[in-house]
Protein backbone atom coordinates (compact mmCIF):
# COMPACT_ATOMS: atom_id res chain seq x y z
CA UNK A 1 0.00 0.00 0.00
CA UNK A 2 1.40 3.70 -0.49
CA UNK A 3 1.73 5.49 1.98
CA UNK A 4 2.20 8.45 0.31
CA UNK A 5 -1.23 9.71 0.67
CA UNK A 6 -1.79 8.34 4.11
CA UNK A 7 -3.66 10.69 6.64
CA UNK A 8 -2.15 11.77 10.18
CA UNK A 9 -4.62 13.88 12.36
CA UNK A 10 -3.66 14.53 15.41
CA UNK A 11 -6.57 15.93 18.11
CA UNK A 12 -4.98 18.45 20.20
CA UNK A 13 -2.27 21.58 19.64
CA UNK A 14 -0.82 21.41 23.17
CA UNK A 15 3.17 20.51 23.79
CA UNK A 16 2.49 16.99 22.43
CA UNK A 17 0.47 17.21 19.35
CA UNK A 18 2.86 20.17 18.26
CA UNK A 19 6.02 18.37 19.22
CA UNK A 20 4.16 15.13 17.21
CA UNK A 21 3.55 17.40 14.33
CA UNK A 22 6.82 18.75 14.13
CA UNK A 23 9.10 15.45 14.48
CA UNK A 24 6.56 14.23 11.14
CA UNK A 25 7.46 17.33 9.48
CA UNK A 26 11.10 16.42 9.45
CA UNK A 27 10.75 13.17 7.60
CA UNK A 28 8.38 14.73 5.14
CA UNK A 29 5.07 13.87 6.41
CA UNK A 30 2.12 16.12 6.22
CA UNK A 31 -0.42 16.15 9.34
CA UNK A 32 -3.29 17.78 10.67
CA UNK A 33 -3.74 19.10 14.00
CA UNK A 34 -7.45 19.70 15.41
CA UNK A 35 -7.80 22.40 18.31
CA UNK A 36 -10.99 23.38 19.74
CA UNK A 37 -9.16 26.67 20.55
CA UNK A 38 -8.66 30.16 18.80
CA UNK A 39 -5.06 29.49 19.20
CA UNK A 40 -2.40 26.70 18.86
CA UNK A 41 -0.42 25.53 22.33
CA UNK A 42 -2.50 24.34 23.98
CA UNK A 43 -3.99 25.53 28.45
CA UNK A 44 -0.53 25.66 28.86
CA UNK A 45 1.29 27.77 26.37
CA UNK A 46 -1.47 29.16 24.05
CA UNK A 47 -0.74 32.68 25.29
CA UNK A 48 -2.97 35.55 25.20
CA UNK A 49 -5.51 35.66 22.91
CA UNK A 50 -5.89 39.49 22.53
CA UNK A 51 -3.44 41.98 21.87
CA UNK A 52 -1.04 43.06 24.63
CA UNK A 53 2.11 45.18 24.41
CA UNK A 54 3.67 43.50 27.30
CA UNK A 55 3.54 40.66 29.81
CA UNK A 56 4.26 41.91 33.06
CA UNK A 57 2.67 38.42 34.99
CA UNK A 58 5.20 36.07 33.08
CA UNK A 59 7.96 35.45 33.49
CA UNK A 60 11.12 35.12 30.90
CA UNK A 61 11.07 31.33 31.49
CA UNK A 62 7.42 30.79 30.83
CA UNK A 63 7.74 32.93 27.54
CA UNK A 64 10.85 31.63 26.30
CA UNK A 65 9.03 27.61 26.53
CA UNK A 66 6.24 29.47 24.76
CA UNK A 67 8.36 30.35 21.92
CA UNK A 68 9.99 27.55 21.61
CA UNK A 69 6.78 25.87 20.96
CA UNK A 70 5.37 27.82 18.53
CA UNK A 71 8.60 28.10 16.71
CA UNK A 72 8.20 24.07 16.34
CA UNK A 73 5.25 24.75 14.45
CA UNK A 74 6.31 27.70 12.29
CA UNK A 75 9.43 26.13 11.30
CA UNK A 76 7.23 23.38 9.91
CA UNK A 77 4.04 24.99 8.97
CA UNK A 78 3.94 23.87 5.34
CA UNK A 79 3.81 20.52 6.35
CA UNK A 80 1.38 21.04 9.03
CA UNK A 81 -2.08 21.81 8.62
CA UNK A 82 -4.34 23.21 11.40
CA UNK A 83 -7.71 23.65 12.18
CA UNK A 84 -8.74 25.81 14.89
CA UNK A 85 -12.23 26.96 16.83
CA UNK A 86 -13.18 22.63 16.06
CA UNK A 87 -13.63 19.84 18.66
CA UNK A 88 -13.54 16.04 17.72
CA UNK A 89 -16.93 14.63 19.51
CA UNK A 90 -16.92 11.56 18.42
CA UNK A 91 -15.91 8.85 16.42
CA UNK A 92 -17.41 7.81 12.27
CA UNK A 93 -17.13 4.33 11.56
CA UNK A 94 -14.03 2.76 11.98
CA UNK A 95 -11.27 5.36 11.23
CA UNK A 96 -13.36 8.21 10.96
CA UNK A 97 -13.80 11.18 13.71
CA UNK A 98 -16.58 13.72 13.62
CA UNK A 99 -15.85 17.45 14.19
CA UNK A 100 -17.98 20.36 15.37
CA UNK A 101 -17.29 24.04 15.03
CA UNK A 102 -19.82 25.46 16.71
CA UNK A 103 -21.86 26.09 12.97
CA UNK A 104 -21.40 23.03 11.43
CA UNK A 105 -20.60 19.26 11.69
CA UNK A 106 -18.32 17.43 9.56
CA UNK A 107 -16.76 14.78 9.64
CA UNK A 108 -12.57 13.46 8.71
CA UNK A 109 -10.85 10.14 8.16
CA UNK A 110 -7.50 9.40 9.18
CA UNK A 111 -5.18 6.79 8.97
CA UNK A 112 -2.91 7.46 11.49
CA UNK A 113 -4.34 9.04 14.72
CA UNK A 114 -2.73 10.99 17.53
CA UNK A 115 -5.28 12.20 21.05
CA UNK A 116 -3.24 14.67 22.66
CA UNK A 117 -5.84 15.66 24.27
CA UNK A 118 -4.35 16.88 27.70
CA UNK A 119 -6.27 17.13 30.79
CA UNK A 120 -8.16 19.14 32.96
CA UNK A 121 -8.26 19.68 37.13
CA UNK A 122 -9.07 17.37 39.64
CA UNK A 123 -12.49 18.76 41.33
CA UNK A 124 -12.14 18.69 45.48
CA UNK A 125 -15.85 19.37 47.01
CA UNK A 126 -15.78 21.46 50.10
CA UNK A 127 -18.96 23.26 51.65
CA UNK A 128 -19.29 26.37 49.29
CA UNK A 129 -17.18 24.88 46.66
CA UNK A 130 -20.00 25.75 43.71
CA UNK A 131 -20.48 29.49 44.78
CA UNK A 132 -18.92 32.35 42.07
CA UNK A 133 -15.54 33.36 43.06
CA UNK A 134 -14.61 29.54 43.62
CA UNK A 135 -12.45 28.96 40.43
CA UNK A 136 -9.62 25.48 40.33
CA UNK A 137 -6.49 26.85 39.59
CA UNK A 138 -6.09 26.34 36.15
CA UNK A 139 -9.05 28.33 34.81
CA UNK A 140 -7.29 31.67 37.35
CA UNK A 141 -4.35 30.74 35.73
CA UNK A 142 -5.81 30.80 31.74
CA UNK A 143 -7.62 34.17 33.24
CA UNK A 144 -4.44 35.98 33.35
CA UNK A 145 -2.63 34.25 31.10
CA UNK A 146 -4.97 34.07 27.78
CA UNK A 147 -7.97 36.29 28.96
CA UNK A 148 -4.63 38.98 30.73
CA UNK A 149 -7.82 39.93 33.26
CA UNK A 150 -8.20 39.34 37.17
CA UNK A 151 -10.80 36.64 38.38
CA UNK A 152 -10.52 38.78 41.78
CA UNK A 153 -8.84 41.44 43.49
CA UNK A 154 -8.00 39.27 46.78
CA UNK A 155 -7.48 35.55 46.31
CA UNK A 156 -6.24 33.11 48.06
CA UNK A 157 -4.88 29.69 46.57
CA UNK A 158 -5.08 26.05 47.99
CA UNK A 159 -3.88 23.20 46.14
CA UNK A 160 -0.83 21.27 45.95
CA UNK A 161 1.92 21.00 43.97
CA UNK A 162 4.20 23.21 41.46
CA UNK A 163 1.30 25.57 40.07
CA UNK A 164 1.19 26.63 42.95
CA UNK A 165 4.23 29.20 43.79
CA UNK A 166 4.04 30.17 40.37
CA UNK A 167 0.72 30.96 39.91
CA UNK A 168 0.76 32.89 43.42
CA UNK A 169 3.63 34.81 41.66
CA UNK A 170 1.40 35.51 38.21
CA UNK A 171 -1.34 36.62 40.38
CA UNK A 172 0.72 38.99 42.48
CA UNK A 173 2.42 40.67 39.44
CA UNK A 174 -0.54 40.69 38.30
CA UNK A 175 -2.03 43.14 40.51
CA UNK A 176 -3.73 40.62 42.94
CA UNK A 177 -3.61 40.91 46.10
CA UNK A 178 -2.64 36.89 47.01
CA UNK A 179 -3.94 36.25 50.78
CA UNK A 180 -1.75 33.39 51.19
CA UNK A 181 -0.97 30.32 49.59
CA UNK A 182 -2.11 27.12 51.34
CA UNK A 183 0.19 23.99 50.08
CA UNK A 184 -2.04 20.85 51.91
CA UNK A 185 1.30 18.53 52.17
CA UNK A 186 4.19 19.11 54.35
CA UNK A 187 7.43 20.50 54.21
CA UNK A 188 9.05 17.78 55.29
CA UNK A 189 7.68 15.63 52.51
CA UNK A 190 9.08 17.86 49.81
CA UNK A 191 12.15 17.29 51.56
CA UNK A 192 12.47 13.79 51.06
CA UNK A 193 12.29 14.57 47.31
CA UNK A 194 15.51 16.78 46.95
CA UNK A 195 17.33 14.10 44.96
CA UNK A 196 14.43 13.75 42.22
CA UNK A 197 14.48 17.71 42.03
CA UNK A 198 17.69 17.70 41.19
CA UNK A 199 16.85 15.62 37.85
CA UNK A 200 15.85 19.53 36.32
CA UNK A 201 18.30 21.57 38.31
CA UNK A 202 16.93 24.65 36.46
CA UNK A 203 13.54 23.81 37.04
CA UNK A 204 14.11 23.30 40.68
CA UNK A 205 16.14 26.72 41.14
CA UNK A 206 13.35 28.34 39.06
CA UNK A 207 10.54 26.90 41.95
CA UNK A 208 13.10 28.25 44.40
CA UNK A 209 13.22 32.06 42.86
CA UNK A 210 10.04 32.07 42.68
CA UNK A 211 9.48 30.68 46.47
CA UNK A 212 12.18 33.57 47.38
CA UNK A 213 9.63 36.10 45.08
CA UNK A 214 6.62 35.36 47.31
CA UNK A 215 8.71 36.15 50.60
CA UNK A 216 10.06 39.01 49.61
CA UNK A 217 6.68 40.20 48.67
CA UNK A 218 5.17 38.96 52.00
CA UNK A 219 2.61 36.69 50.22
CA UNK A 220 2.25 33.96 52.94
CA UNK A 221 3.26 30.13 52.12
CA UNK A 222 1.90 27.64 54.44
CA UNK A 223 2.70 24.02 54.04
CA UNK A 224 0.63 21.35 55.48
CA UNK A 225 -2.69 23.64 55.17
CA UNK A 226 -5.40 23.51 53.13
CA UNK A 227 -9.20 24.48 52.46
CA UNK A 228 -11.90 23.61 54.82
CA UNK A 229 -14.87 25.97 53.52
CA UNK A 230 -15.98 28.90 51.49
CA UNK A 231 -18.63 30.93 52.62
CA UNK A 232 -20.61 34.07 51.27
CA UNK A 233 -24.11 34.92 49.94
CA UNK A 234 -24.24 35.34 46.57
CA UNK A 235 -20.20 34.85 46.23
CA UNK A 236 -17.26 33.99 47.74
CA UNK A 237 -16.52 36.58 50.72
CA UNK A 238 -14.80 34.17 53.35
CA UNK A 239 -12.72 30.62 53.12
CA UNK A 240 -11.66 28.94 55.93
CA UNK A 241 -8.27 26.92 56.00
CA UNK A 242 -6.88 24.96 58.53
CA UNK A 243 -3.45 22.76 58.73
CA UNK A 244 -3.69 18.93 57.31
CA UNK A 245 -2.65 15.96 58.56
CA UNK A 246 -0.61 13.25 56.49
CA UNK A 247 -3.62 12.10 55.31
CA UNK A 248 -4.88 15.35 54.32
CA UNK A 249 -7.26 15.41 57.38
CA UNK A 250 -8.50 19.28 58.55
CA UNK A 251 -7.57 20.04 62.30
CA UNK A 252 -10.53 22.24 62.59
CA UNK A 253 -9.04 22.88 66.45
CA UNK A 254 -6.60 25.05 64.19
CA UNK A 255 -8.87 26.85 61.38
CA UNK A 256 -8.54 30.67 60.74
CA UNK A 257 -10.60 32.47 57.87
CA UNK A 258 -9.77 34.73 55.36
CA UNK A 259 -12.13 37.54 53.84
CA UNK A 260 -11.36 37.66 49.80
CA UNK A 261 -13.62 37.69 46.46
CA UNK A 262 -12.19 34.63 44.99
CA UNK A 263 -10.06 31.56 45.63
CA UNK A 264 -8.00 29.09 42.95
CA UNK A 265 -8.59 25.77 44.24
CA UNK A 266 -5.87 23.15 42.56
CA UNK A 267 -5.72 19.39 43.84
CA UNK A 268 -4.18 17.99 40.58
CA UNK A 269 -5.40 16.23 37.03
CA UNK A 270 -7.20 14.06 35.64
CA UNK A 271 -6.63 12.76 31.80
CA UNK A 272 -9.22 13.86 29.39
CA UNK A 273 -10.29 10.88 28.29
CA UNK A 274 -13.53 11.48 26.46
CA UNK A 275 -12.55 11.03 22.80
CA UNK A 276 -10.28 7.60 23.69
CA UNK A 277 -13.39 6.44 25.52
CA UNK A 278 -15.59 7.15 23.10
CA UNK A 279 -13.33 5.19 20.24
CA UNK A 280 -13.30 2.03 22.29
CA UNK A 281 -9.79 2.26 23.50
CA UNK A 282 -8.91 0.19 26.42
CA UNK A 283 -8.13 2.07 29.64
CA UNK A 284 -7.10 1.57 33.17
CA UNK A 285 -7.49 3.00 36.30
CA UNK A 286 -4.90 5.50 37.54
CA UNK A 287 -4.86 6.73 41.19
CA UNK A 288 -2.94 9.90 39.83
CA UNK A 289 -4.72 10.42 36.25
CA UNK A 290 -8.48 8.63 36.58
CA UNK A 291 -8.76 6.43 33.91
CA UNK A 292 -5.73 6.36 30.90
CA UNK A 293 -5.79 4.39 27.98
CA UNK A 294 -3.79 1.48 28.12
CA UNK A 295 -0.58 1.95 26.11
CA UNK A 296 2.23 -0.33 24.63
CA UNK A 297 5.70 0.97 23.87
CA UNK A 298 5.47 3.57 21.61
CA UNK A 299 2.33 5.22 22.82
CA UNK A 300 0.61 2.71 20.37
CA UNK A 301 -2.84 2.30 22.15
CA UNK A 302 -4.98 -1.06 21.95
CA UNK A 303 -6.09 0.25 18.43
CA UNK A 304 -3.17 -0.14 16.30
CA UNK A 305 -3.59 3.11 14.19
CA UNK A 306 -4.33 5.49 17.60
CA UNK A 307 -1.54 6.79 19.10
CA UNK A 308 -2.17 8.69 22.75
CA UNK A 309 -0.03 11.49 23.99
CA UNK A 310 0.79 14.07 26.67
CA UNK A 311 -1.45 14.45 29.65
CA UNK A 312 -4.02 11.90 28.40
CA UNK A 313 -1.99 9.18 28.75
CA UNK A 314 -1.45 10.10 32.01
CA UNK A 315 -0.62 13.18 33.92
CA UNK A 316 3.29 14.14 33.49
CA UNK A 317 3.14 18.13 32.37
CA UNK A 318 4.51 19.63 29.26
CA UNK A 319 7.78 18.83 28.93
CA UNK A 320 7.19 15.38 29.09
CA UNK A 321 4.28 15.67 26.70
CA UNK A 322 6.33 16.64 24.19
CA UNK A 323 8.87 13.64 24.51
CA UNK A 324 5.70 11.54 24.09
CA UNK A 325 4.45 13.41 20.82
CA UNK A 326 7.54 13.14 19.67
CA UNK A 327 7.78 9.10 20.01
CA UNK A 328 4.61 8.95 19.00
CA UNK A 329 5.56 10.56 15.45
CA UNK A 330 8.91 8.22 15.50
CA UNK A 331 6.53 5.19 15.31
CA UNK A 332 4.45 6.54 12.62
CA UNK A 333 7.55 7.66 10.46
CA UNK A 334 8.81 4.02 10.82
CA UNK A 335 5.59 2.13 9.55
CA UNK A 336 5.25 4.80 6.70
CA UNK A 337 8.53 3.83 5.60
CA UNK A 338 9.52 7.57 5.93
CA UNK A 339 12.70 6.32 8.40
CA UNK A 340 14.62 3.48 8.79
CA UNK A 341 14.93 1.02 11.63
CA UNK A 342 17.92 2.04 12.94
CA UNK A 343 16.86 5.74 12.66
CA UNK A 344 13.84 4.92 14.41
CA UNK A 345 15.65 3.28 17.30
CA UNK A 346 18.38 5.67 17.93
CA UNK A 347 15.80 8.90 17.60
CA UNK A 348 13.39 7.25 19.77
CA UNK A 349 15.97 6.65 22.54
CA UNK A 350 16.67 9.65 22.61
CA UNK A 351 13.24 10.96 23.30
CA UNK A 352 12.64 7.89 26.61
CA UNK A 353 15.65 9.28 27.92
CA UNK A 354 14.68 12.79 27.90
CA UNK A 355 11.11 11.28 28.94
CA UNK A 356 12.73 9.42 31.79
CA UNK A 357 14.39 12.57 33.09
CA UNK A 358 11.25 14.18 33.10
CA UNK A 359 9.68 11.25 34.98
CA UNK A 360 12.29 11.34 37.65
CA UNK A 361 11.93 14.50 38.53
CA UNK A 362 7.82 14.39 37.86
CA UNK A 363 7.25 11.52 39.95
CA UNK A 364 9.47 13.52 42.89
CA UNK A 365 7.05 15.87 42.80
CA UNK A 366 4.01 13.24 42.87
CA UNK A 367 5.12 11.57 45.68
CA UNK A 368 5.19 14.87 47.43
CA UNK A 369 1.60 16.06 46.17
CA UNK A 370 -0.01 12.44 46.39
CA UNK A 371 -3.52 13.42 46.96
CA UNK A 372 -4.81 11.98 50.39
CA UNK A 373 -7.98 10.89 50.78
CA UNK A 374 -8.87 12.86 54.34
CA UNK A 375 -10.22 15.42 52.39
CA UNK A 376 -13.05 13.19 51.44
CA UNK A 377 -14.34 14.37 54.66
CA UNK A 378 -14.19 18.01 53.88
CA UNK A 379 -18.33 17.88 52.15
CA UNK A 380 -21.48 17.61 54.74
CA UNK A 381 -24.54 16.52 53.97
CA UNK A 382 -26.01 19.52 51.79
CA UNK A 383 -22.69 19.68 50.30
CA UNK A 384 -23.40 19.55 45.64
CA UNK A 385 -21.19 16.81 44.76
CA UNK A 386 -22.75 17.35 40.74
CA UNK A 387 -23.14 20.20 40.26
CA UNK A 388 -24.92 19.64 37.25
CA UNK A 389 -27.50 17.43 38.48
CA UNK A 390 -27.07 19.19 42.23
CA UNK A 391 -26.36 15.71 43.70
CA UNK A 392 -25.79 16.32 47.07
CA UNK A 393 -23.19 14.13 49.30
CA UNK A 394 -26.38 12.82 51.70
CA UNK A 395 -27.25 11.46 48.19
CA UNK A 396 -23.91 9.62 47.76
CA UNK A 397 -23.80 8.21 51.26
CA UNK A 398 -27.48 7.31 50.96
CA UNK A 399 -26.35 5.50 47.29
CA UNK A 400 -22.99 3.68 48.99
CA UNK A 401 -25.18 2.52 52.09
CA UNK A 402 -27.87 1.07 49.42
CA UNK A 403 -24.75 -1.06 48.42
CA UNK A 404 -23.79 0.85 45.24
CA UNK A 405 -20.44 -0.36 44.39
CA UNK A 406 -20.11 1.15 41.00
CA UNK A 407 -19.98 4.32 39.17
CA UNK A 408 -22.42 3.29 36.65
CA UNK A 409 -25.04 2.32 39.48
CA UNK A 410 -24.13 5.29 41.36
CA UNK A 411 -24.72 7.13 38.02
CA UNK A 412 -28.51 5.70 37.80
CA UNK A 413 -29.24 5.76 41.46
CA UNK A 414 -28.27 9.60 41.67
CA UNK A 415 -27.69 11.35 38.54
CA UNK A 416 -24.60 12.19 39.32
CA UNK A 417 -22.55 12.39 36.09
CA UNK A 418 -25.85 12.68 34.09
CA UNK A 419 -25.75 16.42 33.33
CA UNK A 420 -23.91 18.99 30.76
CA UNK A 421 -20.33 18.12 32.01
CA UNK A 422 -21.37 14.35 31.69
CA UNK A 423 -19.32 13.85 34.99
CA UNK A 424 -15.71 15.28 34.16
CA UNK A 425 -16.23 17.76 37.75
CA UNK A 426 -18.00 14.93 39.63
CA UNK A 427 -16.06 11.64 38.89
CA UNK A 428 -12.97 11.99 40.38
CA UNK A 429 -14.64 12.40 43.90
CA UNK A 430 -17.34 9.51 43.37
CA UNK A 431 -14.11 7.26 42.40
CA UNK A 432 -12.14 8.09 45.25
CA UNK A 433 -14.78 7.79 47.26
CA UNK A 434 -15.20 4.02 45.82
CA UNK A 435 -11.74 3.72 46.53
CA UNK A 436 -12.01 4.29 50.47
CA UNK A 437 -14.59 1.98 50.31
CA UNK A 438 -12.24 -0.48 48.79
CA UNK A 439 -14.55 -1.25 45.01
CA UNK A 440 -11.51 0.29 43.22
CA UNK A 441 -11.20 -2.87 41.12
CA UNK A 442 -14.73 -2.92 40.57
CA UNK A 443 -16.00 0.44 39.87
CA UNK A 444 -15.27 0.81 36.47
CA UNK A 445 -15.13 3.94 34.24
CA UNK A 446 -18.21 6.90 34.00
CA UNK A 447 -18.67 6.43 30.06
CA UNK A 448 -18.43 9.19 28.08
CA UNK A 449 -21.15 9.83 25.87
CA UNK A 450 -21.89 11.38 22.32
CA UNK A 451 -21.44 14.11 21.88
CA UNK A 452 -18.85 14.93 23.35
CA UNK A 453 -19.63 18.64 23.09
CA UNK A 454 -23.26 19.86 22.82
CA UNK A 455 -24.43 20.77 19.56
CA UNK A 456 -27.35 22.37 18.41
CA UNK A 457 -30.26 20.83 16.55
CA UNK A 458 -29.45 23.35 13.73
CA UNK A 459 -26.32 21.86 13.34
CA UNK A 460 -27.46 18.23 12.58
CA UNK A 461 -29.64 19.64 9.70
CA UNK A 462 -27.46 18.26 6.77
CA UNK B 1 -21.19 51.65 30.02
CA UNK B 2 -19.88 49.16 32.42
CA UNK B 3 -16.22 49.96 33.48
CA UNK B 4 -13.05 47.51 32.94
CA UNK B 5 -11.81 47.70 36.19
CA UNK B 6 -9.92 44.07 35.87
CA UNK B 7 -7.35 44.19 32.95
CA UNK B 8 -3.85 43.22 33.77
CA UNK B 9 -2.48 45.45 30.80
CA UNK B 10 -4.40 48.22 28.65
CA UNK B 11 -6.67 46.84 26.28
CA UNK B 12 -5.56 49.50 23.61
CA UNK B 13 -8.30 51.30 21.24
CA UNK B 14 -11.42 49.69 21.49
CA UNK B 15 -13.53 49.71 17.97
CA UNK B 16 -16.32 47.38 19.15
CA UNK B 17 -18.44 46.55 22.27
CA UNK B 18 -20.90 44.04 23.79
CA UNK B 19 -23.78 44.20 25.75
CA UNK B 20 -23.37 42.40 28.99
CA UNK B 21 -27.09 42.31 30.18
CA UNK B 22 -27.84 45.50 28.77
CA UNK B 23 -24.53 47.47 29.77
CA UNK B 24 -22.15 48.62 27.13
CA UNK B 25 -18.82 47.35 27.52
CA UNK B 26 -15.82 48.01 25.62
CA UNK B 27 -14.24 44.89 24.03
CA UNK B 28 -10.95 44.01 21.23
CA UNK B 29 -10.88 41.08 19.13
CA UNK B 30 -9.75 38.14 20.47
CA UNK B 31 -10.99 37.93 23.85
CA UNK B 32 -13.79 35.73 25.60
CA UNK B 33 -17.07 36.38 26.38
CA UNK B 34 -15.62 35.22 30.10
CA UNK B 35 -12.86 37.61 30.30
CA UNK B 36 -14.96 40.63 29.00
CA UNK B 37 -16.97 39.57 32.03
CA UNK B 38 -14.92 39.59 34.63
CA UNK B 39 -12.75 42.52 32.82
CA UNK B 40 -15.79 44.19 34.30
CA UNK B 41 -15.80 42.06 37.74
CA UNK B 42 -18.67 40.59 37.53
CA UNK B 43 -18.61 37.08 38.95
CA UNK B 44 -22.37 35.62 39.13
CA UNK B 45 -22.81 34.19 35.35
CA UNK B 46 -25.28 31.44 35.64
CA UNK B 47 -28.39 29.97 37.25
CA UNK B 48 -28.27 26.08 36.66
CA UNK B 49 -31.78 24.14 36.60
CA UNK B 50 -31.52 24.11 40.40
CA UNK B 51 -31.50 28.28 40.89
CA UNK B 52 -27.94 27.64 42.52
CA UNK B 53 -25.85 30.78 41.31
CA UNK B 54 -22.47 29.87 39.29
CA UNK B 55 -19.43 31.50 38.02
CA UNK B 56 -16.66 30.32 35.81
CA UNK B 57 -14.72 27.20 37.59
CA UNK B 58 -12.68 25.12 34.97
CA UNK B 59 -12.42 28.36 32.53
CA UNK B 60 -11.95 25.76 29.33
CA UNK B 61 -14.83 24.63 28.81
CA UNK B 62 -15.13 21.39 30.98
CA UNK B 63 -17.54 22.18 33.72
CA UNK B 64 -20.33 23.87 31.94
CA UNK B 65 -20.22 26.33 35.12
CA UNK B 66 -19.83 29.62 33.09
CA UNK B 67 -23.18 29.68 30.85
CA UNK B 68 -24.84 32.59 29.23
CA UNK B 69 -27.67 33.84 27.01
CA UNK B 70 -25.81 35.25 23.68
CA UNK B 71 -28.22 36.80 21.28
CA UNK B 72 -30.94 34.90 22.42
CA UNK B 73 -28.98 31.19 22.21
CA UNK B 74 -29.25 29.55 25.96
CA UNK B 75 -26.27 27.92 27.31
CA UNK B 76 -23.26 29.30 25.74
CA UNK B 77 -20.19 28.50 27.48
CA UNK B 78 -18.83 32.19 27.94
CA UNK B 79 -15.40 30.52 28.25
CA UNK B 80 -15.28 29.30 24.90
CA UNK B 81 -17.11 31.90 22.79
CA UNK B 82 -15.39 34.91 21.18
CA UNK B 83 -16.86 38.33 21.37
CA UNK B 84 -18.42 39.82 17.86
CA UNK B 85 -19.45 43.33 17.71
CA UNK B 86 -22.74 44.28 18.84
CA UNK B 87 -23.08 40.65 20.88
CA UNK B 88 -25.91 40.87 23.85
CA UNK B 89 -24.88 38.61 26.95
CA UNK B 90 -27.38 38.17 29.51
CA UNK B 91 -25.53 36.48 32.69
CA UNK B 92 -27.96 33.93 34.94
CA UNK B 93 -30.48 33.94 32.52
CA UNK B 94 -31.56 30.07 32.68
CA UNK B 95 -34.36 28.99 29.87
CA UNK B 96 -36.69 27.23 32.47
CA UNK B 97 -36.87 30.23 34.55
CA UNK B 98 -37.33 32.93 32.15
CA UNK B 99 -39.95 30.77 30.60
CA UNK B 100 -41.84 30.84 34.43
CA UNK B 101 -42.12 27.26 34.63
CA UNK B 102 -42.78 26.31 37.98
CA UNK B 103 -40.45 23.99 40.38
CA UNK B 104 -41.19 20.78 40.61
CA UNK B 105 -43.59 20.24 37.61
CA UNK B 106 -42.79 18.25 34.06
CA UNK B 107 -41.49 20.84 31.61
CA UNK B 108 -43.13 18.98 28.63
CA UNK B 109 -45.60 16.18 29.11
CA UNK B 110 -46.06 13.29 26.40
CA UNK B 111 -49.43 14.67 25.19
CA UNK B 112 -47.45 18.84 24.80
CA UNK B 113 -44.48 16.89 22.97
CA UNK B 114 -47.84 15.26 20.51
CA UNK B 115 -49.53 17.64 19.82
CA UNK B 116 -46.10 20.11 19.20
CA UNK B 117 -45.30 16.97 16.54
CA UNK B 118 -48.39 16.70 14.64
CA UNK B 119 -48.93 21.37 14.68
CA UNK B 120 -45.64 21.87 13.48
CA UNK B 121 -44.21 21.48 9.94
CA UNK B 122 -40.68 23.81 11.44
CA UNK B 123 -37.39 22.58 12.18
CA UNK B 124 -36.32 22.89 15.69
CA UNK B 125 -35.23 25.98 16.70
CA UNK B 126 -31.74 26.85 16.56
CA UNK B 127 -30.96 27.46 20.24
CA UNK B 128 -31.83 24.04 21.89
CA UNK B 129 -28.58 22.19 22.85
CA UNK B 130 -28.66 18.17 22.62
CA UNK B 131 -26.18 16.62 25.07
Amino acid sequence: MSTKNQQVIIVGGGAAGISAAAQLAEFGISSKIIDEATKLGGVVYRGPLRHTEELPHLDEFYQKSQKSLQDKYHNNKDKIDVQLETSVIGPDGANGLILSDQKSLSSLNYDYLILSTGCHERSVPFPGWTLPGVMMMGGVQLQIKSGLVRPGEKMALCGTGPLLPLIACQLHKAGVEVEGVYEASSFTRLAKEAVALLNKPMLTLNGLSMMSYLKRNNVPFHYGWGIVKAEGKEAVEEITVAPYDKEWKADLSKARTAKLDSIGIGYGFVARTQITQLLNLEHEYSYQSSYVPRLSGNQRSSKDNVYVAGDTSGILGSDGAAFEGQIAALDIALRMGAIDAATHASRTNKARKGLQRVRNFRFGFDRFSERQLGMLDLPDDDTVICRCENVKKSQIDAAFERGVKDITSLKMATRAGLGDCQGKICSAYCYDRFKQAGHAERMGQLRARFPVEPISFAMMED
Amino acid sequence: MLNRKADITPIGESQIQIYIDDEPVNVVEGETVLSAIHAVQKNQIMQNDYKANLGAYCGMGICHSCLVNIDGKYKQRSCKTLIRDGMRVTTMSNRFNDMGIKDNQPLVTSADFEEKVASSDQPESEDSNVN
